[in-house]
């Protein structure tokens, strides 16, 4: 199984884009995709983490001084997971460290960031978001199909 | 036209809890005060929107227990619409509740307050979290975060998704459950009860250790209130209200939450968002009372199932008939895990949770109700106001954390006096005064773990109103 966990909070703009991502993903039905959709990281997902072959996930994020879609390897070794606890605001490498350690297995695991602009309470994307949405799809898609992650290095 | 609203605290600390401690001339801890500085307005601001729009509204004042919201806000809904919900859609609601129940109190045990009782208050904060847990005992944490997962589970295959699924509305639920999915949670349900008693079992071992604890957090007799069946029995759902003291006497019973103003006053004290809600007839603050999980059993005559019967029995030996501490908070939750347990595999083996009509429908025909329902924390209560249109004119929320308040604030003053002598804030009270807070449960336990640690500051007053000293963490 390969497995895509789309994550953020929908009133709040841009950072809907993972779950969007996520949403569109899912109604494509890959076979043997995944596609999840979430308000937050949190515990519960280690598992269906550990179960997994590969796992990408998705997130907006506040675009500083890289306006670009951006995919990178999430740390999934012990002493660079170590900054990543489980607590309110869980991070990718917590989980994967999690997986490892409560469920004996920590897949490959990627991060796909999306630039947003707007993160105040509404239901919809800003333009830069919107147009972001689009490339992190192909990006997310050339993924799921197994081609080099490292294509496009953060 | 649009209206713009200007909120101007007093005081505001973003996502922190704050303490006072009051000194007297001798140095006495006279009073403590737990301020909420987060304003809301919830209460406010449906002012004119449509009744039906509040179970998703209200849902979201909270991302740990927005299904008790939807829930009382749709039994709200049922009076307005005056119409009996169908059997299906009554016992839908019930799993619901059910399953909220479980991955609230797993959460509160397992991830809040589990690292605490399992590493000691006075380990390192940075490893005194979840991760602390998961690395001393990989195999708890395991079933705890399955145990979570099980009652998200039930939510979510009830409601299509975990948090603020738009599900229970006035006059029953949206959608069915289908069958496949009944059979799935039936197969989930022996481990999620087994974890819940291998988990009370683990406390109880180590209730001997927290003496100490037992006596300072929050013990003192106040009333408890919250919902029973009519012949007693434990309620989480419908029911009337009962309220009985310290000593386990019954002080009323039979009440019925659209009368809650008869009973029920709300103090409001100029430091604090928060209200305090008291038993109106021993006035203010007199008639300080609890809810929760600590109530709830306290006030029941029965769990109503055998396992959780049998574990109430021990519950009350153990705090000696009525339990006054705090600290039981942790105890109660785990019971009632347990009984969650054994209330669905009733209910996943009754043939009506799979009936098709799950939803009765109407107009207005009631311009007031009030509904109620056990969220994880207490009793919630939902008041609502309609013109002919179905328009909200008025809304009352009173929402467990609030009920707590007053006892919240005497479990700080406890522990306080316990703890403080001179004016300085000693090391090891941060920590106990965390812990006494987060026995309760309240929604604050959100903001508890952001850096592994409760964002907390504690302020010691003197009698002038002078700071003497002041501590903040986080």
């Amino acid at each position: 199984m390969i497995l895509l966990i789309g994550y953020g909070n929908e009133l709040r703009g841009d950072d809907s884009v993972g779950p969007r991502l996520a949403r569109a993903v899912a109604a494509r039905n890959l076979p043997g995709v995944l596609a999840l959709d979430v308000h937050q990281l949190t515990p519960e997902l280690s598992e269906t983490i550990a179960r997994s072959a590969r796992v990408l996930f998705v997130d907006a994020r506040h675009p500083n001084d890289n306006p670009a879609v951006r995919l990178a390897p999430v740390p999934t070794e012990p002493q660079e997971a170590a900054a990543g606890s489980l607590t309110h605001f869980t991070e990718p490498a917590g989980l994967v460290a999690l997986a490892r350690i409560l469920f004996g297995h920590a897949p490959p695991a990627w991060l796909l960031t999306i630039p947003g602009r707007d993160f105040g309470f509404s239901e919809s994307l800003s333009p830069p978001a919107e147009g972001g949405l689009g490339e992190a799809l192909a990006l997310a898609y050339n993924w799921l199909a197994g081609e080099d992650p490292c294509m496009k290095p953060g | 036209m649009s209206q713009r609203v200007i909120i101007d605290p007093v005081t505001r600390i973003e996502g922190h809890a704050k303490v006072s401690i009051f000194l007297d001339d001798a140095g006495q801890v006279t009073d403590a005060r737990f301020h909420v500085v987060e304003f809301r307005g919830f209460e406010r601001f449906c002012l004119g929107r449509p009744f039906w729009e509040m179970a998703g509204l209200s849902a979201r004042i909270c991302g740990i227990c927005p299904i008790s919201h939807l829930l009382a806000s749709a039994k709200t809904g049922d009076q307005l619409i005056a119409v009996k919900v169908p059997p299906a859609g009554e016992k839908l609601r019930r799993l619901m509740n059910l399953g909220q129940l479980i991955q609230s109190h797993a959460l509160s045990f397992f991830h809040l307050s589990g690292p605490d009782l399992l590493l000691g208050w006075d380990s390192d904060p940075a490893k005194r979290n979840v991760f602390g847990l998961i690395a001393a005992n990989p195999d708890l944490a395991r079933k705890g975060i399955r145990l979570r997962q099980f009652g998200q589970e039930v939510i979510e295959d009830l409601g299509g998704r975990k948090i603020h699924p738009a599900w229970a509305v006035p006059g029953g639920v949206r959608e069915p459950l289908a069958v496949e999915k009944r059979d799935y949670l039936r197969g989930r349900l022996p481990e999620a009860k087994q974890t819940a008693i291998e988990a009370l079992n683990l406390f109880k071992g180590m209730l001997d250790k927290f003496r100490d604890e037992t006596s300072t957090f929050g013990n003192f007799p106040s009333l408890f209130m919250g919902l029973v069946r009519p012949d007693g029995t434990w309620e989480h759902h419908d029911g009337v209200i009962r309220f009985v003291d310290g000593f386990g006497r019954l002080v009323a019973d039979g009440l019925d939450a659209n009368d809650y103003q008869d009973f029920i006053g709300e103090a409001v004290e100029n430091d604090s968002y928060l209200k305090s809600p008291y038993y109106k007839p021993l006035g203010y603050p007199h008639g300080i009372y609890r809810v929760g999980p600590l109530a709830r059993l306290n006030i029941a005559d029965r769990m109503g199932v055998p396992l959780a019967d049998k574990e109430l029995n021990e519950f009350r030996q153990r705090g000696q008939g009525t339990a006054k501490s705090s600290f039981f908070y942790h105890y109660a939750r785990l019971i009632e895990i347990v009984a969650c347990c054994e209330y669905l595999e009733q209910l996943f083996d009754d043939p009506d949770v799979l009936a098709g009509r799950v939803r009765s429908t109407g107009g207005v025909n009631q311009h007031k109700a009030v509904g109620v329902s056990e969220a994880p924390r207490g009793t919630l209560f939902h008041h609502y106001e309609v013109d002919d249109d179905g328009i909200l004119t008025k809304v009352n929320l009173i929402i467990a954390t609030g009920q707590n308040n007053l006892a919240m604030n005497q479990t700080v003053a406890q522990i306080a006096r316990h703890y403080v002598r001179g004016p300085q804030i000693p090391e090891g009270m941060l920590n106990r005064v965390e812990a006494g807070i987060r026995a309760f449960d309240p929604c604050l336990s959100c903001s508890t773990h952001a850096a592994g640690a409760m964002p907390l500051e504690i302020r010691l007053v003197g009698p002038s109103g002078e700071v003497l000293d002041q501590v903040r963490r986080g």
